[in-house]
């Protein structure tokens, strides 16, 4: 690693003052620069890979893992590239620039009642650049799935400073390789997002919210399968309890939300009611919009910035099996946040060592299970890897890495496997 | 005295006779796919039955430098399983089991060689279905539908093959199985699952996939509605969908294919109409009506004659049997004809359709329009006589300009059935050499020395990949 | 090009008809797993696609007649599964008769071939004193246990190998044949509806009387009168299958004339195979009006109690059943609703579902003899079905079905019966008082 005079020396052949600083205390790298123009940001890249230069592609920033040293280089935030998003109301679709921030994109949209289909938890900053490069989902994956299913075409600033395309702009396409699920979730390690064309959905009419408190999580995740059994407009859905549930206390909450037309989504309540009294549901409630504006903030936006936090990623039927075998262990101020239906769990617990030791529990049942776990957050203290269980495909990945970016100059050591 | 045994003598000890292929007269039934355009004859094809065989295929192969690629029931329609370079033709209808259906988890694994239809048959019985359906559905494989990633009318709603996969298990060219993805539905690190999903067979070999299944929907209304002019029925399906209505599934046949399916089929299109669209919505019953009323306004506004909703199951079918054999049914009223798959934003439908006709109609050839409208994916059928040389070469241009507008449009050359050895020239045409690199990248790392089935996707020097109309006596394809 | 072949394709032998017919596949594929050699195999060589692909091919010039050719050709059971998928309508059937005619002089001429062909084809089936002294031999054969016989004594040089190898797949022969060696009449029962003739065929004279018995019953209760015509013979579908196209256009010509009879309603046929034959000698003779009114009036038996006022049986039969489809039934002909509208309204019967049930049995006529493996293969994978299904009983309307069908369920020591559809029906009207139990053959 270089000196950041060093560094900031190089960095000034193309950047002003003003677009180079120094990086704020979470980040891994000593420099931040923010470009104001595409152009900028290749040449950058030119320069990273002469020079041998490890850049860290930021987004909002907002969900930052706690990297704990800097280890990297430069930070590079798109943010500041003026840039407007190109929607294309007649087709659904729209192109927006990586740096520009979720919710003013989603506010812009929605003048033509269409929307991005994800929900991940954001904050006002959280850019689509960094949304992509994480995959981050919410509640209304159980509709709409994940990034994935709505990302038509990518550009990306590869390694040699260059803009690939991959995809196209129609809801159909199939020629060349699909290159845009492999930089979806890639954390940054493949290039720099420089624009997403998404696949967009129609805001729906109406939405209703249905919430309903469950002693413990196993008999909630039971209610997952009967859910299924009826015909259902359901959108989203999320168990949460901790942090994580806007009513408090040490119950769990299912919520389940419907929408679509207003005369459809009517006598579904009453059906989806009948269903939660068959379970042994304490209570059930149907939110007012404010309500469960509220809750859903709640639910969807609230971001541990310590502790432990983790995604849990198992097979959906082994959910009832996992929290058999994790609930005993469960201890107050441990929050936890379930999407039923994808058999997904966020756990957050405090920095502890029997914090410690119910981690330990948790990776011995996922691998028991079959499934995954990354750690979002960690102290600085912890002695877990990010990812403690690797997938058998590592060895691809790893070549994947090296054909895309042979100099690691992009986030070298942040992703899976040391990637 | 050593004797080195040849590719197909090893090939033989390993499978045993019966399964290996090598006699000239029978090979020549394995130079193309559906697409008869290209043609050439492999040395050799074999029928393994587990992943182990397919592993230890590859490597003999790779072993002798000898180029191989996957197939199964051949309905492809842009060459994928031709085997451009010769080598090994690794067939995998014998793979054909569905390995496991797990309702709570509402997944299936799946052999390759499973036929599309048979694992909705599987499950129909539990109401659920496999979510593409590719109008070849009763003969396509899951392994090619993968390979390809393959579409359908309902890929509107429901999304085409790649939003249904999650996991495979693959042999690479020098034999490795590797695993990707799983059966969960998040894992971490690159998604190899989404990448290896319309590759074309360049990755690797698909031995087994995990796929998730569908709840079938409560209730489903189709609507045929009947229009005096294409331009109507496109503007009305632009309309529709600029609305933010989003049917399961929205057709648009031309007067040329309606009457091709009536003579052949008759199962109920009016004959004197110009268009039709077959447009079905499905989900809860309740929200279902609105919905309906809506898009019939909406089609009676832009001068819609008949708006009908099919009253029995039996009707249901006959018009989707319609929709689907219509490419069939094509084949008795022209003596060949030259499809095309191009894709362009759903709201320039109505300009790349009066485009088509005019093209057509510049080059005196008269052609058949089926599209799946809600897509913006066109399949125009250029009607040709095989016999006549000005034709012949009058078609490739037709095609060729169609795709050139699309793309001028915004769109793409390819939207469902892959580019293959025959789009393979015009990938230039939305891609720049640097992003066809970056792809190439990625091939060079699962197929570095280009013997897994070699000469797909990306442009070739030779010329072999041009397209010759004049070679090949039938042009037919079918969608 | 190579042209491994010694010979090339006699291809003045396709018509310009057949030419076109060729041409109008559009390589699609959809035929692939409709074929019940695919489906067993897995090669596109003994799929509808590859043998087309031959076909083509030889016509070009590309491939000669090698043994290839005729291997795959042969291979083909053609239960014309394929033409119900086919999109384009390509009449398959007919085009592989035709190939297997002009490939049959160079057909590799073996013990068993010559044999079927020559003795069994031309000679046997064609003579009822023949059949009649035959299956008395096998009757005496099957009764008293004698089977060792085969091996140990002359007969075995009476038959090929293989034939020794497949007797157990014949069912129990009776030892009285159905018919005399004269015109028949059996007046209907009640009310007259009204008048027809029944086909008979060859072996079903011999191997099913009880078919023909029960189907001159349920006709006769019906209201129809039922006249046997004595100068019929074999339907000829055998011969045309094996590609004897002389042979079948003679049994042709005998058949129009024996029913050439203005007083006939129909000419009623209850062998699925001998049906589809009857009605495809316009192909035969094409543009001929006197067989197309003898075609006209030809009706499978299915087919033609669900076009009358049929009387429902009384007492209803408790029965969870199955229905397998004879390929020249649903496949030939397009017959598949009826056969089962007419079963399921049969009183206390359940119709089952049978996954497969439009695909072959694997007999095929003389295919059991000929392509013996493949043929148990698609056997065992059909009562594999079956045996999935729950039923008790399995219904199917055509003799050689009827044969396989009871082979495969005895193979696999299943207890289950199989009747053909006929059958079932008389044996629920037998409770009905005036019903004739009897019937004098």
């Amino acid at each position: 690693m270089k000196s950041p005079e060093t560094i900031g020396n190089k960095l000034k052949s193309i950047f002003s003052t003003k677009e180079i600083s120094l990086s704020e205390e979470a980040l891994p790298t000593q420099l931040t620069v923010y470009p104001s123009t595409i152009g900028q940001v290749c040449e950058l890249v030119k320069l990273a890979r002469k020079n041998q230069i490890t850049l860290f592609p930021l987004g909002g920033g907002t969900h930052l893992f706690s990297y704990g040293k800097k280890f990297l280089d430069v930070s590079v935030s798109l943010k500041r590239i003026p840039s407007d998003l190109d929607h294309s109301p007649a087709d659904l679709v729209a192109t927006v620039p990586a740096g520009m921030t979720f919710s003013s994109v989603q506010e812009q949209l929605s003048k033509n009642g269409q929307m991005i289909s994800l929900d991940p938890p954001h904050t006002n900053s959280s850019t689509i650049g960094g949304i992509i490069a994480t995959n981050s989902f919410g509640p209304r994956r159980y509709r709409y799935g994940t990034a994935r299913d709505c990302v038509l075409e990518t550009t990306l600033i590869n390694s040699k400073g260059l803009a690939v395309k991959s995809g196209a702009k129609t809801v159909k396409n199939v020629s060349g390789y699909d290159l845009n699920k492999l930089y979806i979730g890639s954390l940054g390690t493949l290039g720099i997002l420089k624009d997403i064309t998404f696949k967009l959905f129609p805001i729906p009419e109406k939405r209703v919210t249905l919430a309903a408190d469950f002693k413990n999580p196993d008999k909630a995740v039971k209610l997952t399968a009967d859910l299924r059994k009826i015909p259902l407009d359901i959108e989203s859905t999320c168990i949460t309890n901790g942090v994580w549930n806007p009513s408090g206390g040490t119950n769990w909450t299912y919520f389940i939300s419907l929408a679509g037309g207003e005369k459809a989504i009517t006598p579904q309540i009453d059906r989806l009611f009948s269903i939660i009294k068959t379970s042994p549901a304490l209570n059930c409630t149907t939110l007012s919009s404010a309500e469960s504006n509220r809750f859903w903030k709640v639910v969807n936006q609230t971001y541990p910035k310590d502790g432990n936090n983790a995604k849990i990623t198992v097979i959906k039927k082994y959910l009832k099996s996992f929290f058999n075998s994790i609930f005993p262990h469960l201890t107050q101020g441990y929050s936890l946040k379930i999407f039923p239906d994808s058999g997904i769990v966020y756990i957050h617990c405090p920095e502890d060592d029997d914090a410690s030791e119910f981690i330990k529990n948790v990776i011995g049942t996922i691998r028991t299970l079959g499934g995954y776990l990354e750690f979002e957050l960690l102290p600085r203290e912890s002695t877990f890897e990010r990812w403690p269980i690797l997938p058998s495909s590592l060895p691809w990945m790893k070549k994947i890495k090296m054909a895309l970016d042979p100099e690691g100059i992009f986030a070298p050591g942040t992703f899976v496997g040391g990637i | 005295m050593k004797k080195t045994f040849s590719l197909i003598e090893q090939l033989q000890q390993l499978l045993g006779k019966d399964r290996v292929i090598s006699n000239p007269d029978e090979l020549i039934v394995f130079e193309c796919d559906a697409l008869t355009l290209h043609k050439n004859i492999p040395e050799g094809v074999v029928l393994p039955e587990s992943t182990e065989e397919v592993s230890a295929i590859t490597k003999l192969c790779s072993e002798h430098k000898t180029p191989f690629l996957a197939r199964a029931s051949g309905t492809g329609l842009s060459g994928g399983a031709t085997p451009a370079k010769g080598g090994v033709i690794i067939q995998l209808s014998r793979m054909n089991q569905i390995l496991e259906i797990d309702y709570e988890d509402e997944i299936a694994v799946v052999q390759p060689g499973v036929i599309n239809l048979h694992l909705t048959e599987a499950v129909s019985s539990r109401n659920y279905h496999f979510a593409p359906d590719p109008s070849s559905e009763k003969a396509c494989t899951i392994g090619g539908n993968v390979a390809e990633n393959a579409g359908g009318p309902h890929t509107l709603k429901y999304g085409v093959t790649t939003n249904h996969v999650l996991g495979m298990k693959t042999v690479s060219p020098t034999g490795e199985i590797v695993e990707i993805g799983g059966r969960c539905e998040d894992s971490p690190g690159y998604d190899l699952t989404g990448l290896f999903t319309g590759s074309e067979g360049t990755l690797g070999i698909i031995t087994e996939v995990t796929v998730k299944l569908t709840r079938n929907p409560e209730s489903i209304k189709t609507l045929l509605v009947v229009f005096n002019s294409v331009e109507d029925a496109s503007i009305s399906v632009s309309n529709i969908i600029a609305e933010g209505i989003i049917p399961a599934a929205m057709e648009l046949i031309d007067q040329l294919a309606i009457s091709a399916v009536e003579q052949h089929l008759n199962v109920g299109y009016p004959t004197d109409a110009t268009a039709v669209l077959l447009i079905e919505i499905d989900g809860v019953a309740t929200s279902l009506d609105k919905e309906m009323k809506r898009i019939q306004q909406i089609c009676l506004s832009n001068r819609a004659m008949i708006a009908q909703i099919a009253r029995t199951d039996k009707e249901r079918e006959d018009l989707w049997r319609g929709r689907k054999e219509t490419v069939g049914a094509l084949g008795k009223i022209t003596p060949a004809y030259y499809t095309n798959d191009g894709v362009v934003p759903r709201s320039k439908l109505p300009e790349i359709l009066a485009d088509t006709i005019r093209i057509g109609n510049k080059y005196g050839l008269r052609i058949g329009n089926i599209c799946h409208a809600g897509d913006g994916n066109i399949h125009p059928l250029i009607l040709y006589n095989p016999d006549d040389k000005n034709e012949v070469e009058n078609a490739i241009k037709v095609s060729e300009e169609i795709i050139k507008k699309c793309i001028e449009l915004g769109g793409s050359i390819t939207g469902e059935h892959g580019v293959g050895t025959e789009k393979s020239e015009y990938l230039g045409m939305m891609f720049s050499e640097e992003d066809q690199e970056q792809m190439k990248k990625i091939r060079d790392v699962f197929n570095p020395d280009y013997l897994l089935n070699p000469d797909k996707i990306f442009p070739t020097q030779s010329k072999r990949n041009k397209i010759n109309l004049k070679k090949t006596k039938k042009l037919k394809g079918w969608l | 090009m190579s042209q491994t072949g010694s010979y090339s394709f006699p291809i003045d032998l396709f018509s310009n008809d057949e030419r076109k017919l060729l041409q109008e596949c559009i390589h699609c594929g959809l035929c692939l797993p409709t074929c019940p050699t695919y489906v067993a195999n897995g090669m596109e060589m003994d799929s509808p696609r590859g043998r087309l692909y031959f076909m083509n091919a030889a016509l070009g010039g590309r491939i000669g007649l090698t043994d290839s050719l005729i291997k795959h050709t042969d291979l083909c059971l053609i239960c014309r599964a394929c033409e119900s998928a086919c999109p384009s309508g390509v009449r398959f059937g007919q085009l592989i008769e035709k190939t297997r005619d002009l490939v049959s002089p160079h057909r590799k001429q073996t013990r068993i071939n010559k044999w079927i062909s020559n003795t069994i084809l031309r000679r046997v089936i064609l003579s009822h004193r023949t059949l009649s002294v035959l299956a008395g031999i096998i009757w005496l054969y099957q009764r008293a246990g004698i089977q060792w016989l085969t091996i140990n004594t002359l007969i075995k040089y009476l038959f090929p190998k293989k034939i020794r190898a497949l007797q157990n797949t014949l069912p129990q022969i009776p030892l009285k044949r159905f018919g005399k060696n004269k015109t028949q009449i059996f007046p209907a029962t009640g009310e007259k509806q009204g008048r027809v003739s029944l086909f008979t065929g060859c072996v079903m004279d011999h191997i099913f009387p009880n078919v023909h018995a029960s189907t001159i019953r349920i006709l006769n209760w019906n209201g129809f009168d039922v006249v046997i015509p004595k100068e019929q013979t074999c339907c000829g579908a055998i011969h045309s299958h094996s590609g004897d196209l002389e042979m079948t256009k003679q049994l042709a010509l005998k058949n129009i004339s024996a029913f050439n009879d203005n007083t006939f309603d129909a000419i009623i046929v209850n062998a699925a195979g001998c049906s589809a034959q009857l009605k495809d000698y316009h192909h035969i003779f094409p543009n001929d009006p006197e067989v197309e009114r003898f075609i006209k009036k030809v009706r499978d038996v299915t087919e033609f109690l669900s076009e009358i006022d049929f009387r429902i049986p009384e007492s209803p039969l408790n029965q969870k059943v199955v229905y397998d489809e004879p390929c020249h039934l649903i496949h030939a002909q397009g017959i598949t609703k009826e056969p089962k509208k007419l079963i399921d309204n049969l009183p206390g019967i359940t119709l089952l579902p049978l996954m497969e049930s439009d695909h072959c049995c694997g007999n095929a006529g003389i295919y059991t003899v000929t392509q013996t493996e493949m043929s148990i293969e698609i056997l065992d994978r059909k009562v594999n079905f079956i045996k999935q299904s729950g039923a008790d009983l399995i219904i199917t309307a055509n003799p050689g079905c009827q044969i396989q069908l009871d082979w495969g369920i005895r193979r696999q020591n299943l207890s289950m019966n199989v009747l053909h559809i006929v059958e079932l029906i008389d044996s629920m009207y037998q409770n009905e008082p005036n019903y004739p139990t009897t019937i004098n053959l």
